[in-house]
């Protein structure tokens, strides 16, 4: 009988521990979890929703104009004509070459074809090359954001307005082009469902210190504006492989040879 | 007083007597005992030990799974809400959009580099170090640049191994591959120290 007292002895205490170390901290996280599991699945039900009103999918676009089976050379060759008046006309670029385009090659699902050539330019025409070579292929804002912007809106969307996602996905679905011409009225729009100080300073953070910044200040140009009137928009999915600057005659300028990929689905 | 001696006389306590003395309630307090800790394992302990979660009594054990349950539950639903936000997760448009963010801005690092080309220098002597040419393969992650060491001289090896450590301290090199330290003469009798470098990003 002391045996097994002493056996009942142990396992008391050992479960007596287990409160203390498993139990106690896992009822403190339990609330929590369960808030947030509560709050993902009103906003996927939300979403959900708001994903079956949406009209023409992204996918549709990307295949069509961003990711091609075939290149549409003549688009790529206009936009890059549009790029080369708009920063001649502002003297920041000279000597453009010719384009050459090599063959394809097979990478996975996808076709690239090295896509190069060279040009004069002074450092800022260069920084509006590679934002122009950058807004390549991207369609809405949420594709201009890096996972870990988009990550942060979210859960300030979490705390402080669960219902607002629907707000901010229309936000992060609105078409760059579109967006950059009227920035400001997108912007109120998304405030409008979130007042606290802090999203509002979390969103201009990411207003300021993302790519929308430049991809408004170029899709608001001159070359945003001949983009438009030219319906060349959305661009082919282009990625700088290889930049060579060689240190020009004049300050600030440099001879520019660059490489690039242009990607397609075949 | 009579002269007689004392003699105490203790009873013999054997082992056994004292067993035979001590089992009734050593028997006794062991029952009370285990009557107690089989009442506390069976009433008291789950009613100290659980607790009503989620509608349901749960100890230790059930509430360790039921945080690893919700934890994943989590976890999917969050998925399904960013592809809900993010159209296209885990596809190849997906994939190469995260690649562009990926890369490392080219003017950030030149304008580093050059920060630390113009910061390396002899005293209050001119400018030493300037870069001709720079070569950015963003698929490779690297950086290849080319220049000179010039306006200190003789001393031009010294300020262009300066110049490479001060380099191999900026946060973004990974690898910094040594240039060939050479002096060479001009002309006009100066020397001058030619470089080729090629980092490695992060």
């Amino acid at each position: 009988m002391l045996f097994i007292s002493a056996v009942l002895l142990t396992a008391h205490a050992r479960a007596v521990m287990e409160v203390q170390d498993i139990s106690i901290p896992l009822v403190a996280d339990l609330p929590e979890l369960e808030r947030r599991l509560s709050v993902l699945t009103n906003q996927v039900e939300m979403g959900e929703l708001h994903a079956m009103t949406r009209v023409g999918s992204q996918e549709e676009r990307v295949n069509v104009f961003v990711l091609p089976t075939q290149p549409d050379f003549d688009r790529l060759m206009a936009i890059f004509d549009i790029f080369r008046d708009s920063l001649e006309r502002e003297g920041l670029i000279a000597d453009v070459s010719d384009i050459t385009l090599d063959d394809p090659v097979q990478r996975e699902d996808l076709v690239t074809r090295a896509v190069t050539m060279t040009f004069d330019a002074h450092q800022d025409g260069i920084e509006k090359f590679l934002s122009v070579m950058k807004l390549s292929g991207l369609l809405t804002i949420g594709d201009a954001l890096t996972a870990q912007e988009r990550r942060i809106l979210l859960e300030r969307t979490e705390a402080e307005n669960p219902a607002g996602i629907t707000a901010l996905e229309q936000f992060l679905s609105t078409d760059l082009l579109r967006y950059a011409r009227d920035s400001h009225s997108y912007e109120q729009q998304l405030l409008r469902s979130f007042s606290s100080p802090e999203f509002v300073s979390t969103f201009q953070d990411t207003l300021r210190l993302s790519f929308l910044r430049d991809a408004r200040r170029i899709l608001n140009s001159e070359i945003g504006r001949s983009i438009d009137r030219f319906d060349l928009w959305p661009f082919p999915f282009l990625i700088v492989n290889d930049i060579r600057l060689e240190t020009g005659g004049a300050p600030g300028w440099y001879a520019v040879n660059v490489e690039m990929d242009l990607y397609s689905r075949g | 007083m009579s002269n007689s001696t004392k003699t105490n006389k203790r009873p013999s306590h054997s082992f056994g007597a004292i067993a035979q003395r001590g089992s009734m309630p050593l028997f006794i307090f062991s029952a009370v005992l285990l009557g107690t800790l089989t009442f506390s394992w069976y009433s008291l302990l789950p009613e100290l030990t659980t607790v009503e979660v989620g509608g349901e009594l749960r100890d230790a054990k059930s509430l360790k799974s039921y945080h690893a349950s919700l934890t994943a539950q989590i976890l999917v639903a969050q998925e399904q809400r960013n592809a809900l936000i993010l159209p296209m997760e885990g596809t190849a448009f997906r994939a190469l959009t995260e690649k562009k963010h990926m890369q490392f801005p080219l003017f950030t690092l030149r304008t580093e580099i050059e920060r630390v080309a113009t910061t390396v220098r002899v005293e209050e002597s001119k400018r030493a170090v300037y870069l001709s040419s720079m070569q950015y393969s963003l698929e490779f992650a690297t950086v290849d640049f080319s220049g000179s060491v010039r306006n200190v001289g003789p001393r031009s090896m010294t300020v262009l191994a300066q110049f490479v450590e001060e380099l191999r301290s900026l946060n973004f090199v990974d690898e910094l591959k040594s240039p060939r330290f050479t002096r060479e003469q001009k002309e006009d009798g100066s020397f001058y120290s030619p470089f080729h470098i090629q980092i490695s990003l992060q």
